[in-house]
């Protein structure tokens, strides 16, 4: 059935003229939500944690621990470096594993799902403005964690230009221009991720089933990546480039990890933006 | 039928996404196998081997930079990555073992015979080695170390750097091509330039050698790959190659180094023992005598083994458990050479079977 040739004519109109509102809607059910604002919150702690541990105990790392993470002491601004190695592998993809799962399957366990159908959007608009709010908080977490470690670092520790990893300094524009780029880098290495979720998330009606299947299969990923006998599957994994980012601290920026990041996750997003279409606009929809 | 139609977009979707990746040479090897069948075509008059290597030498004052792609295949044991960069050099022992067993990349920038720079993208980490002048920069981002090394008046940075280039490998090969091994030339490319292949394959079929191949840019000389292929294995065991490369010349600001704030900054005389990460070439060792003649030599060091080599007890650890107890010793085979720490101290080392080196030892 297709819900587009029920609708009257003058609500489609009215969708017509204001295509983004389901999407401003989206965004807006998303981010006022207790569990996202907490998830965020969860993410700001991270950086901050290892601001005053570091602080706390005054000493520096001699070469263990995360990267970046000898470096805080001499550099506030480090402390949002270190935040996202150590974030990415687990805490990124577990919280974009818990917006991602919730898409449909959350929509669906809490019986509103036919409700939002009912309104003139069509399926696969509705899947649009789903995945839009997962790719924004893609996008949010990284900038979230970013900000909260160079707030904290520039709090407890001395701020100085940033060495880069080829041993050059940057200086605050040059900073914020690559800050900015490591954001949207590491969004963008979330976004097949984000796909996956969404797929997983119209094959059920429980939610947490989806968060968890996504999460598993971000860490079966990662797994797979660091076996060496594996390694010509290893430009297939969608999270093979997700530390890729520091080839946009180097001087001048390496954009090879960029471009194949993208390629790599515009192909996950394709393969999976589709399965997602092709089963929730043939299912049935019972909740 | 309609709902047929709805999952028509995801049976197709995985046949492009895998045709897109494929395309745009995620995976380089397909695509460089193709034009190189291409190139082969086009070609009829092919240069003699000692042409396309005084071509080479012609490369000296060539400027260009491009990407590095360094790989090894010893059969030796391959780790997890998982200890991430930063722990990976945090010891000389691991050092070497990375070297031996994981791959790298790097990007390299040359203009002319004084100015070079060769950057080892390592995940969130980097090393580098930038010369200008008789002034050489040693940097280690993971370490946040700076050594600063003053030239006498000749030398190249290159000899610092953790990957050789290619231009290192040609001049190496050059010197070893003698009675006990032949040169073919044949057409090729790399990087999107056509190439000469100079094939290097030893007569002697006891040594581990198989081939050597040196691709060599037509039109400037550069040498762009480097491979050393082993018996008995179908992965070349070493290579070096340009993934891309630009004859432009490189930024000025390429061949600047100031060491940051913060940094450990030295000084070292260019009489101490070098720095970098590469293994210990056999040839390094005092005291050496060499048994036999051509590929199958080996080279038989007198003295103490830990001793000559300059060993830490962290490097000699790593040796032991590299090593297995073969016949008067220990033997470390891998698929391009093998070495014997016999129990007498004596150190042999050759491209040859370990039972070479056991006979040899005898």
């Amino acid at each position: 059935m297709s819900p587009d040739e029920a609708a009257p004519a003058a609500t489609r109109r009215s969708a017509a003229l204001r295509p983004f509102a389901l999407f401003g809607s989206e965004l807006a059910t998303l981010f006022l939500r207790r569990r996202t604002i907490a998830m965020l919150a969860a993410l700001a702690v991270v950086p901050v944690l290892i601001a005053v541990v570091v602080r706390v105990t005054g000493a520096g790392s001699n070469g263990r621990g995360p990267a970046f993470l000898g470096s805080i002491t001499d550099n506030g601004l480090f402390v949002g470096f270190t935040a996202l190695v150590v974030c990415i592998p687990l805490f990124l993809p577990l919280t974009l594993g818990v917006v991602a799962g919730d898409t449909i399957a959350g929509e669906a366990a809490l019986g509103t799902l036919r409700y939002l159908l009912v309104a003139p959007a069509g399926r696969a608009r509705l899947l649009l403005a789903k995945y839009a709010g997962v790719a924004a908080f893609a996008l949010a977490a990284p900038v979230v964690i970013v900000l909260a470690g160079m707030g904290i670092g520039a709090l407890l520790f001395p701020v100085r230009p940033v060495t880069l990893l080829s041993g050059d300094t940057t200086d605050a524009a040059g900073l914020l221009a690559r800050t900015a780029l490591l954001a949207c880098y590491v969004a963008l290495s979330l976004l097949g991720l984000g796909a996956i979720g969404l797929f997983v998330s119209t094959l059920t009606t429980v939610p947490v089933g989806a968060m968890a299947a996504t999460v598993v299969l971000a860490g079966a990923s990662q797994i797979l990546d660091q076996l060496p006998q594996l390694d010509w599957l290893h430009p297939w994994l969608f999270t093979h480039y997700w530390l890729g980012f520091g080839d946009l601290l180097r001087d001048p920026i390496v954009w090879d990890s960029y471009g194949q990041d993208a390629l790599l996750q515009a192909a996950y997003l394709a393969v999976f933006g589709a399965l997602a279409y092709a089963r929730f606009a043939t299912k049935d929809i019972l909740s | 039928m309609t709902r047929l139609m709805r999952w028509l977009p995801a049976l197709v979707a995985p046949a492009v996404a895998a045709g897109a990746m494929l395309g745009a040479g995620a995976l380089p090897a397909y695509a460089g196998q193709a034009s190189e069948a291409r190139a082969a075509a086009w070609h009829t008059t092919t240069p003699s081997p000692s042409q396309v290597l005084a071509l080479v030498a012609q490369a000296r004052q060539a400027h260009y930079s491009g990407t590095l792609q360094q790989s090894s295949d010893l059969g030796l044991p391959q780790l997890p990555a998982a200890t991430g960069g930063a722990d990976a050099g945090s010891s000389q022992a691991s050092g070497i073992l990375e070297f031996l067993t994981a791959s790298h990349k790097a990007r390299v920038y040359v203009d002319g015979e004084t100015r070079q720079r060769v950057q080892v993208l390592d995940s969130l980490a980097e090393r580098d080695a930038v010369r200008d002048g008789a002034s050489v920069w040693l940097w280690d981002s993971s370490k946040n170390q700076a050594v600063h090394v003053t030239l006498p008046s000749k030398g190249s940075a290159r000899d610092f750097a953790p990957v050789g280039t290619p231009q290192d490998l040609a001049e190496q090969l050059v010197s070893k091509v003698g009675t006990d091994s032949t040169l073919t030339v044949s057409p090729g490319s790399q990087a999107g330039r056509s190439t000469w292949r100079v094939t290097l394959t030893p007569t002697s079929s006891q040594t581990l050698l198989r081939r050597a191949v040196l691709s060599v840019d037509q039109k400037t000389g550069v040498p762009l790959a480097a491979e050393i292929d082993a018996r008995g294995q179908r992965s070349p065991a070493v290579s070096v190659q340009f993934t891309s490369i630009d004859f432009g010349t490189p930024a000025a600001s390429n061949f600047a180094f100031t060491p940051p704030s913060g940094a450990t900054v030295s000084q070292r005389s260019l009489t101490g023992r070098q720095p970098g990460n590469g293994p210990h070439a056999p040839g390094s060792l005092q005291g050496v005598t060499t048994i036999g003649s051509g590929w199958t030599s080996v080279i038989a060091a007198s003295q103490g083994a830990a001793g000559t080599l300059g060993l830490t007890a962290d490097q000699t650890r790593t040796l032991t458990a590299l090593t297995r107890r073969v016949d008067g010793g220990r033997g470390l085979q891998t698929s391009l050479f093998s070495v014997l720490l016999a129990n007498d101290g004596r150190v042999y080392a050759g491209a040859v079977p370990l039972s070479a080196l056991e006979s040899a030892a005898k």
